[in-house]
């Protein structure tokens, strides 16, 4: 479904990924770990369009990415939470919701699919008018998630949805991603903490200096711990 | 109370509505061209005043009613502000610090505007006055109030709550807000970035000039009047918080407010002095405004 | 003997006519005579400037007939702006040369030629603008055309006086030098003139609304109110005070230019505004009533006592060379030409003398809006006053 190949990112002279090659079949959970700085994040907005990258190729069901303007991209079916998780910090749960809906240009489906993910963090809905900047990391993660859902989209990549999370918040967001990868959505899942990365992921890229080190199905690789603990 | 007192007591509250709410719009204006592209437009002031020039030259030279002079300023910005961007403000929509540039670039505007108004408009005469939108007087109970003034009230009234339902309730508005918010998250959300600066430019614009026609229906007007406003909409966005149009909306009114309440209470010089004091103390407590992220 | 005297006669003549074609060709191979004139072509004050110009224009034709030394105005911007108008002052002074300076319409701008023509002792004809100070004790180059402010507020006192005895005046005016000169000559009179103030109310620059002081001039049941605004504020403070039930019969201007009279509009007739000329006198003279005509023609509304004392002053400076040919290359003799100089306004016939200050003996017109029409208005004249500068103590009582 999404196949990188060669991707080259700099900034200035500074070489973030190297040639990375890495695909995401459909119906996958795919993992991405790597220690700070490996590149995760850029390889996250070469693929949003947020960076420019210098060489490779970004497909996405066969078309090239690199020639879809940033904000169409969503309508291909590509539904990026970035880094940081890119909510609209004076806009309430429920207008952010609605602004991740906004693609399908639908209002009743726009509003099923703010009831479901209502279903699955409870907690949104009761804090719903609550401006989305005042609430804790966790929830507002969890509104991170579901504003990326709001679109139906066919992958969903996230970046680093771990960040400042106490481990039980942890958890419940591998657990939600467990919840929708049996829905048969597609997930790319870039992160740093690899337990969770394991817990749920099918395939594990282990990513460092801009580079893939190693790769392998997450059953595997929870075998060998020692590899993961010695690439990170 | 006694009639000299609802007559002082009315006329405050009229005179603290109607300033009240062509400065929210001429503030409005200024804060989402700034909270969209970044651009502290120092020319809003004169933008302001080619409004209200415009609708003199409508109505005094070419005898079209007012009210459809009105229309077509606040109509014509749209073109206007379409052909500044595309030759001038579209450039620096990548420049890191753009801020700066715009100011000086504003700056620039400012002059040659200024320029332009006193070789022309300035040698026709030293005031303006367009002619009412309806003539009479209406007594609120003791207090005699121009329909004129009314009707103006109502128009700048009506502006900023559809402001305040396109902001809030329509998708682009949401939009621009989310732009003002989180540009790269508006993008990866299907906001085309380009587009929504266009349209924030346009609309805030558009709303600058509503506050100029509307300035000249209700008032006489001069050269100098680009100055006071432009000074008077800076020291609105500051205070309610730059990009915070809710800010520039409350800010604005509590400006108007101030300058019937204090003129009365104490005198108008002192009303002048008070917005600057106020503004002192605000920014010393919340330097980043009252209203600000 | 008979045709002695006849012989004696004709040599007489035909000598006198030699010598005068001599004069004139004379005359004409001079150079000729530069003035400075520096005045607002651009910024806020702009209008008055240009206007200004255009009153001058019509001055320099007529002055400029053949035979006569040239007399030519350089006309300088100082951008409505003091420090420009020294600049511009210095220029024309060192590097024109001209014989004398003139041209601001604004006080600040005056004062500001003022000082410089004083400490460089340069003639300084200033056409209008009425700040006391301009003509304060000490002054020996500068001659003022306008009459001083603080008498304006004098005469409105006197008019006010002869009205309605014992009268009860309401102020409300922008807070600029020129306002502040005539409230304070106002002030001064009052009580002299048993007359008593009721509401003094001023506004900053860039107010816009007055509702709420028209209410409290209201309250204070004025039977005459001074309203003075600056620029577009004068309109709006005048449009409010009718809205809220004051007559227009108890308004007095202390000064109303055309542009001004027209916006007050058909709502403000009965209404009294203060003026040193106007279209609608009955004692313009030919000269005057042409004026008048050729101004319209050209710029689609009458004169205003702004752009005739620009006029006048064209006239003023021809005059003083014409008795005095040997002041056209010197400025000391220009100075005292001035001095001395006893005319008349072209337009009106008032008389035009300078007092040792080089204020002019002072006077002023009441005029009551009769019509008003798209392009131009009638008013009737209501009350005419003459005075000494110094009737009122103007130079210590604006500062
Ligand atoms: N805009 C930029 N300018 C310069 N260098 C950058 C920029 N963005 C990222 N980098 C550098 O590129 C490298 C990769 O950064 P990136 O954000 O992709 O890492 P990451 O794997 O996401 O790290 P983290 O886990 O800390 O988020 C880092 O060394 C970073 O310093
Ligand atoms: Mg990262």
């Amino acid at each position: 479904m999404l196949e990188i190949a060669n991707l080259t990112v700099r900034y200035g002279a500074f070489l973030a990924v190297d040639q990375l090659t890495m695909n995401v079949a459909p119906g996958e959970i795919v993992g991405v770990v790597g220690p700070n700085g490996a590149g995760k994040s850029s390889i996250v907005k070469s693929v949003g369009g947020l960076v420019k990258p210098k060489a490779g190729s970004i497909m996405f069901d066969g078309r090239d990415l690199l020639t879809v303007p940033t904000h169409e991209r969503i309508n291909l079916g590509l539904s990026i939470v970035p880094e940081g998780r890119g909510l609209f910090p004076r806009m309430s749960v429920e207008e952010n919701l609605i602004i991740g809906g906004d693609p399908l240009r639908d209002k009743a489906r726009s509003a099923r699919n703010i009831e479901r993910c209502f279903e699955l963090f409870p907690i949104l809905k009761e804090r719903r008018w609550q401006a989305a900047g005042t609430l804790s990391g966790g929830q507002q993660q969890m509104v991170a998630v579901s504003m990326g859902l709001m679109s139906d989209p066919r992958l969903l990549v996230l970046d680093e949805p771990s960040l400042g999370l106490a481990p039980i918040v942890i958890g419940e967001i591998g657990a939600a991603l467990r919840t929708l990868g049996k829905t048969g959505l597609t997930v790319a899942l870039f992160e740093q903490n690899a337990k969770l990365t394991c817990n749920v992921a099918d395939r594990i890229y282990i990513l460092a200096s801009g580079c893939v080190q190693h790769h392998d199905r997450a059953e595997d690789l929870m075998k060998n711990p020692e590899i993961l603990d010695h690439l990170m | 109370m006694s009639n000299a007192n609802w007559i002082l007591f009315l006329s405050t509250l009229s005179t603290g509505l109607i300033l009240g709410s062509i400065f929210s719009l001429v503030a409005a204006g200024v804060t989402i061209v700034y909270g969209s592209i970044w651009m502290p437009n120092a020319a809003n002031g004169q933008f302001f005043l080619l409004a209200a020039l415009f609708g003199w030259t409508l109505t005094v030279s070419w005898g079209i009613h007012p009210a459809i002079a009105a229309i077509l300023v606040i109509g014509v910005s749209v073109p206007l502000s379409y052909l500044l961007e595309v030759l001038l403000i579209k450039r620096f929509y990548d420049v890191p610090n753009r801020n700066i540039s715009y100011f000086v670039l504003s700056l620039g505007i400012t002059q040659i505007l200024a320029g332009v108004f006193s070789l022309t408009y300035g040698q026709w005469s030293d005031q303006f006055q367009l002619p009412p939108l309806i003539t009479g007087i209406t007594f609120i109970g003791p207090f005699p109030i121009a329909n004129n003034r009314l009707a103006v009230l109502a128009l700048a009234i009506a502006i900023l709550a559809g402001l305040f339902l396109l902001l809030r309730f329509h998708r682009y508005g949401r939009a621009l807000r989310a732009v003002f918010q989180n540009r790269d998250a508006a993008a990866l959300r299907g906001v085309n970035v380009k587009a929504s600066y266009s349209m924030s430019f346009a609309l805030g614009n558009a709303v600058i000039f509503a506050g100029g026609i509307l300035f000249a229906l209700a008032y006489s007007f001069d050269l100098t009047v680009a100055w006071t406003m432009a000074i008077t909409a800076f020291a609105i966005m500051i205070i309610g918080g730059p990009g915070s149009v809710l800010g520039a909306v409350v800010i604005g009114m509590v400006f108007g407010f101030t300058q019937a309440i204090v003129s009365v209470v104490a005198s108008p010089t002192i009303a002048a002095f008070s917005y600057l004091g106020a503004m002192l103390v605000i920014l010393l407590f919340k330097p980043s405004g009252l209203f600000a992220k | 003997m008979d045709s002695y005297w006849k012989t004696l006669a004709v040599t007489a003549t035909a000598s006198a006519t030699l010598l005068a074609a001599a004069n004139i060709s004379a005359a004409q191979d001079k150079p000729p005579v530069k003035i400075g004139f520096v005045t607002e072509l651009t910024g806020p004050w702009s209008f008055f400037g240009t206007s200004c110009v255009a009153g001058l224009k019509f001055g320099e034709e007529q002055i400029n007939s053949p035979g006569k030394r040239k007399i030519e105005f350089v006309i300088t911007d100082n951008q409505t702006s003091p420090a420009q108008s020294v600049a511009a002052s210095r220029s024309l002074d060192v590097q024109d040369k001209v014989l004398a300076l003139s041209g601001p319409t604004s006080s600040d701008t005056g004062l500001a030629v003022y000082g410089y023509a004083e400490q460089n002792k340069v003639p300084f004809v200033v056409p209008v603008a009425a700040f006391p100070q301009l003509t304060k004790p000490g002054s020996r180059y500068t001659f003022r055309l306008e009459p001083n402010a603080a008498g304006w507020g004098y005469a409105i006192a006197k008019f006010v006086e002869k009205q309605k005895p014992g009268g009860k005046i309401a102020m409300i005016y922008s807070d600029y030098a020129l306002m502040r000169a005539i409230t304070a000559g106002l002030k001064y009179q009052a009580p002299l003139s048993k007359l008593q103030i009721v509401a003094d109310i001023a506004f900053p620059q860039g107010s816009n609304d007055a509702t709420v002081q028209a209410a409290q001039v209201l309250a204070a049941q004025p039977d005459y109110v001074v309203v003075i605004g600056a620029g577009g504020f004068d309109n709006t403070i005048t449009n409010q005070l009718l809205d809220i039930g004051i007559k227009p019969q108890q308004l007095i201007h202390p000064f109303g230019i055309t542009t001004q009279v027209m916006n007050w509009g058909k709502r403000s007739v009965g209404s009294y505004y203060g003026t040193f000329f106007d279209s609608n006198l009955d004692s313009l003279t030919p000269e005057g009533k042409t004026f008048v005509k050729d101004f319209i023609a050209k710029y689609g509304r009458p004169p205003s006592y702004g752009e005739n004392f620009c006029f006048v002053t064209a006239h003023v400076i021809r005059e003083a060379l014409d008795k005095n040919p040997e002041a056209a290359d010197d400025r000391e003799k220009f100075r005292d030409a001035m001095s001395k100089l006893k005319t008349k306004e072209t337009t009106s016939d008032i008389p035009i003398e300078f007092d040792k200050n080089g204020a002019r003996k002072e006077y002023i017109y009441f005029m009551q809006m009769t019509d008003v029409e798209a392009k131009s208005y009638k008013a009737k004249q209501a009350f005419y006053a003459e005075w000494d500068p110094e009737v009122i103590p103007v130079y210590t009582l604006v500062k």
